[in-house]
């Protein structure tokens, strides 16, 4: 058994770390959809043909 | 450490990742939840499939067919990680993946696996063909299913037939170009799933204590090393002849016929040493260590050098 002790989450250091943990995910999940549409957009464009 | 997170330990509650972590897990380790070193492999050898098959493919089409490929890939080994997570944490060289280590929880991993796996055939069909979509689909649940489910700790067999989940990037990468399947990729699926059992049993004698400690049936573990080491030598001349067949049935040129020659060949002389040694207390198991090495490197190199023969080489000669 590898217990250990539950974090204070009133803590504010340990609040502030939950808080960089959330903006880091929610900026690598803002990246992948920004790739994503621009993916989209491309695969549209070469499909209709306009690149050939 | 130098992640402030890392400082405090905010991953509480978890027992060998059965529990669940307490907080979100990090982007890296959702990264490191598709195991990258091995997609690198799978990226590489379903490039090399859509390079050397005839035909053309539009850039932007072919570099989505290989971001599916990854992607089906990351989505199978997260989905092999939350159903090993209990027997990850048991061995040293798994133990620090995310969920053993706390840092993720199971039920993320799933959604995460699933939700991977499911998006790269969707866009692989959408964009590039179905039939590509379709071996990538079956590849997924041939790793994540049959192998990693099933064959695993069921069979000493299992990197044998298991060797076919990594071997379809190639017949992909083919059927991405040309819409089809014909002998060639069909030689080239043979050739990764005839180097698997010699790559994998290298590494397995090597690190068989920790497959034996928590039950899973490696072949030394189960048929012996004398026999383990029998078999590593006679897969690497199956091996020779599956490389040497493209070029003895006129698929591929002289590039890649006296590649294979070359590279094989030695492939087999790496495997005779470590098929015909006895190893004893304390030995270090160089020549194995040796050998997986190699078999990692090889897979590169035979793989160019089919490219080079296939692409390169007509390109001079025009």
């Amino acid at each position: 058994m590898t217990d250990r002790p539950t974090p204070d989450f009133n803590d504010p250091e340990v609040l502030a770390q939950l808080r960089a943990r959330q903006r880091s995910r929610a900026l690598f999940m803002a990246g992948i959809l920004i790739a994503l549409c621009v993916m989209f957009y491309v695969i549209t464009i070469v499909k209709i043909g306009v690149w050939g | 450490m130098t992640d402030a997170v890392q400082q405090i330990d905010l991953h509480a509650g978890t027992v060998h990742g059965q529990q669940g972590a307490i907080m979100p897990a990090h982007w890296r380790d959702f990264w490191a939840l598709t195991k990258p070193g091995v997609i690198r492999l799978v990226v590489f050898t379903g490039l090399c499939g859509l390079l050397a098959a005839p035909g053309t493919i539009h850039p932007v089409i072919g570099f989505v067919a290989i971001l599916c490929i990854a992607m089906g890939a990351g989505g199978a080994a997260a989905l092999n990680q939350y159903h090993e997570s209990d027997l990850d944490a048991l061995m040293k060289r798994t133990a620090n993946r995310p969920i053993p280590a706390g840092r993720m929880d199971r039920e993320a991993a799933l959604q995460f696996g699933l939700a991977l796996s499911g998006f790269s055939v969707v866009i692989m069909g959408l964009a590039v063909n179905w039939l590509a979509a379709g071996i990538l689909a079956f590849s997924i649940f041939y790793y994540a299913v049959i192998y990693t489910v099933w064959l695993k700790p069921n069979t000493a067999q299992n990197i044998v037939i298991g060797g076919g989940a990594g071997a379809f990037p190639p017949v992909i990468g083919w059927a991405a170009v040309t819409g089809d399947v014909t002998m060639l990729p069909i030689l080239l699926f043979s050739i990764i799933f005839f180097w698997t059992p010699p790559h994998f049993w290298a590494l397995a004698l090597f690190v068989k204590m920790d497959y034996a400690r928590v039950g899973i049936p490696m072949m030394p573990n189960v048929a012996g090393e004398k026999s383990t080491r029998h078999q590593v030598f006679g897969y690497s001349l199956v091996l020779l002849a599956t490389t040497l067949a493209p070029f003895a049935l006129g698929l591929v040129g002289w590039t890649y016929g006296i590649s294979a020659l070359l590279l094989t060949g030695f492939f087999v002389l790496l495997a005779a040493r470590v098929g015909f040694r006895v190893a004893g207390e304390g030995d270090t198991l160089k020549p194995e260590k040796q050998l997986f090495a190699y078999s990692i490197v090889y897979l590169f190199m035979i793989f160019t050098a089919l490219v080079i023969d296939r692409a390169v080489v007509p390109v001079i000669a025009a």
